[in-house]
């Protein structure tokens, strides 16, 4: 394994990404954002999210700019992604940079 | 320490919600125009609902959503409160129970059933706006009028955790008109310090609607109390609005924004966080109450008692030793023991309210399966009892409640023929007396028929015909197995079965019954139980080389018994007391020690209620505090004694069953006067 795939590492995350075990995607976020120099989260497309997830994801975000370690999505968020988003509001008060981040530049449908 | 199991903890709330629920539905069969009962059971079902949704009792969140939807209609007037809707909520409430015991069986056809009883409690009747009462000119002048209103809200830090959905809470809100959401995301922390369960957004909503500001309100009905609600309204196309509009500001103590009267748009400005914290109130709250399972107050409990048994040796060494220092101590101990006892001793008090509580139902269904109209009253629900006894009353007291009202009280009929009210009542009633709780069951029925009792002893060969018997012996009939009077056996009572286990458990519980009735006004039945079971005050005799401890609750006094009067009064066992002959029983005898009695022997009078025994002993120690031990199930049926307790010494003491003793002193009495 190259240093390079250390320092820049990318994870999968589990299907379930709601209240019911978001303490669990906490210590799985928490523990790979140290010491790396980027990490990328891969959201499986048949995720079941909710609002605690995206609370989630904002925070590391947070983090990560706190330290400079690179954060991003592998992919857009996916419908469910979206769907979470536009309901809760959070996708009304994006940033440029926010949209990036979340929607990598894509078009929203 | 482990952590509680979630899922065990949401039964538990669970429990308690349905219990909640079931109250507010008893509570509306009185008042169906009841707003604050329809809210309350609204509240009850949705949090219910969404709680079970969280941990993953999909079955019951399913099904409780009919009947919450149910609650909403005539919560919001469209239907009215029914004594059909409320039976069918009560009906429905009972399998959502078992969906939470049994989430995994197959409840569908039940559900169906119930579900279609729901929908004709609802559908069946026309609309009438019951509960829309309240708000009448509200919901009349605005019905057509279009506002805009700016909410911002935030909800409590464990709401999410807490099984409220607030994407939910703002689908809601765009069920009302039309929607701008803004979520609030600065006050989420870097992911070091975030609490994942926690909710740390708030938000600012722009709403367009034709509803009332209560309609925004009743989306936030379960949550109300506890988050944080503005609420302005900044456009109102019809003056109407402004005479009903309620209060701005909801649980809010210092205004949270500064008014701008303005829509927000996506790209207006954040809100500015709310300044207090929505948890502070929640945890300040929390930390009135802490919820302690039940089996760590046993295992503290048996703790306890083992320091107490340590501390009867610790005593018991100081006494024999001449050190100071050492018997400073054992004393000093024997204090703060004794505190902690009594400590621990109230935290296992309960009060009888919540044993009460469940009988309002089975007199609710009960009155309608005998079409009789009962009222059920209580008093001293605040009375406390230890935990172990209430879980232990609950069935007796249910036997003696259903024969209350299937044998004692009489149809509506049947009363007014005898110029009584219609509605016959039913009394509960609990007040402590000295070391024990006095439990009372009495109706104004009928009362019991003497004839038919002493008819159905003597065909029973429980009493010999023509038997003198008194009225209390001949009442105490009933509680033989099998004995039952009830011409008809019903699905309510009159199998015989049930009133003798009454008098075991109550006995078991080293408690009696005293019963009193008198034709066509009622009967009374009292059940006399300790306030504890865990550790009592004892008296420590010594028969032959055995030691007994007798519960100190039941000795009325101590007498000498001189070898002369003993050998003059053989045969026939009986004692002189202030004018009165007062049967006793020689322990030496009973328990066939095989040793020569003392030369002052002592005669202990205990008592249960009325009848009173004397107990001849050898020596008398002292009092002791006895740490209750079960009985070996090897010994479950020697009825002489209630269990054991360990001494200071290591050795182990019988405790003394006052309850059998006694009557088995009131038969040996009874016998000698049979015999002249």
């Amino acid at each position: 394994m190259s240093e390079n795939s250390i320092l820049n590492f990318s994870i999968n995350l589990p299907s379930k990404l709601n209240i019911k075990n978001i303490s669990e995607v906490h210590n799985i976020i928490s523990t790979n954002i140290s010491s790396r120099k980027s990490l990328t989260i891969h959201i499986p497309d048949d995720s079941d999210v909710d609002l605690s997830f995206v609370q989630l994801i904002e925070s590391a975000r947070i983090r990560a700019k706190s330290s400079g370690v690179g954060f991003n999505l592998a992919e857009a968020a996916n419908a469910r992604l979206r769907d979470v988003l536009d309901r809760s509001g959070f996708a009304a008060a994006f940033s440029e940079e926010d949209e990036k981040f979340w929607f990598h530049g894509k078009a929203r449908q | 320490m482990s952590m509680p199991d979630p899922v065990a903890v949401f039964r538990i709330e669970a429990a308690e919600l349905l219990e909640q629920i079931e109250t507010g539905l008893l509570d509306l069969t009185h008042r169906l125009n009841d707003k604050d009962q329809i809210d309350a059971v609204f509240r009850g079902l949705h949090t219910l609902k969404g709680s079970g949704a969280m941990f993953g009792f999909d079955a019951l969140a399913a099904f409780t959503h009919h009947c919450e939807t149910a609650f909403d209609r005539v919560r919001k007037g469209e239907k009215p409160a029914t004594s059909e809707l409320v039976a069918a909520v009560l009906a429905a409430q009972d399998h959502m129970r078992a969906l939470i015991e049994n989430p995994t069986d197959d409840h569908g056809e039940i559900g169906e059933r119930l579900l279609a009883q729901l929908r004709l409690a609802v559908e069946g009747d026309a609309p009438a706006p019951v509960a829309a009462s309240a708000a009448p000119v509200e919901t009349a002048a605005v019905a057509d009028d279009l506002h805009t209103f700016r909410i911002r809200f935030s909800l409590p830090l464990n709401s999410m955790v807490n099984g409220t959905n607030p994407l939910g809470l703002l689908d809601e809100l765009r069920d009302l008109g039309e929607c701008h959401v803004v979520a609030d995301t600065s006050a989420i922390p870097s992911l070091d310090v975030l609490v994942p369960t926690e909710l740390y957004v708030s938000w600012d909503v722009t709403l367009t609607t034709d509803q009332p500001r209560s309609a925004i309100d009743d989306v936030f009905i379960f949550v109300l109390d506890d988050m944080t609600l503005n609420v302005e309204t900044i456009a109102a196309e019809a003056p109407v609005v402004k005479a009903v509009a309620a209060p701005a500001v909801v649980a809010v103590p210092e205004p949270v924004v500064q008014p701008v009267p303005a829509p927000v748009a996506a790209a207006a400005p954040r809100p500015q966080p709310v300044p207090e914290p929505a948890g502070e109130k929640q945890q300040a709250k929390a930390a009135e109450n802490v919820r302690v399972p039940a089996e760590r107050l046993d295992e503290l409990m048996d703790r306890v008692g083992e320091l107490v048994i340590a501390q009867s040796r610790l005593r018991q060494l100081a006494s024999t030793s001449m050190d100071i220092q050492l018997r400073s101590v054992s004393e000093e101990i024997e204090r703060l023991s004794g505190e902690l006892r009594d400590t621990m001793m109230v935290l296992r008090m309960v009060p009888v309210g919540s044993l009460f509580g469940r009988f309002r139902r089975l007199v609710h269904d009960l009155a309608r399966e005998t079409g009789k109209i009962i009222e059920l009253e209580t008093e001293g629900e605040t009375t406390e009892v230890d935990k172990t006894v209430i879980e232990r009353l609950a069935d007796p007291l249910v036997h003696l409640v259903r024969n209350s009202i299937d044998h004692g009280l009489e149809t509506p009929e049947e009363r007014r023929a005898a110029g009584k009210e219609e509605a016959g009542k039913v009394l509960l009633s609990a007040r402590q007396a000295g070391g024990e709780v006095i439990i009372t069951i009495k109706d104004d029925g009928r009362g019991i028929n003497r004839e038919r009792v002493r008819a159905k002893a003597e065909s029973s060969g429980l009493m010999q015909p023509g038997q003198q018997i008194s009225d209390q012996d001949l009442l105490q009939m009933i509680f033989q197995p099998g004995f039952s009077t009830a011409a008809q056996v019903t699905n309510l009572s009159g199998r015989g079965v049930g009133m003798d286990v009454v008098k075991k458990t109550v006995e078991a519980l080293r408690g009696a019954i005293d019963i009193t009735s008198k034709p066509g006004q009622g009967s009374e039945v009292a059940l006399r139980i300790p306030l504890t079971l865990a550790i009592i005050d004892g008296l420590l005799v010594r028969v032959g080389e055995g030691r007994y401890v007798i519960p100190l609750s039941a000795v009325e006094e101590c007498l000498e018994l001189s070898l002369e009067e003993d050998l003059r009064s053989r045969g026939r066992s009986f004692i002189s007391l202030r004018d009165s002959l007062v049967p006793f029983l020689r322990l030496r005898d009973l328990f066939r020690t095989g040793t020569k009695p003392d030369t002052h022997q002592k005669v202990v009078v205990i008592s249960t209620g009325t009848e009173r025994v004397g107990m001849v002993v050898d020596q008398i120690i002292g009092d002791h505090q006895t740490v209750i031990k079960s009985m070996s199930k090897l010994h479950h049926d020697v009825a002489t004694f209630s269990g054991a307790t360990i001494l200071g010494d290591g050795s182990v003491a019988l405790i003394l069953d006052v309850a059998h003793l006694v009557a088995a002193g009131q038969q040996q009495e009874a016998h000698l006067r049979a015999a002249g």
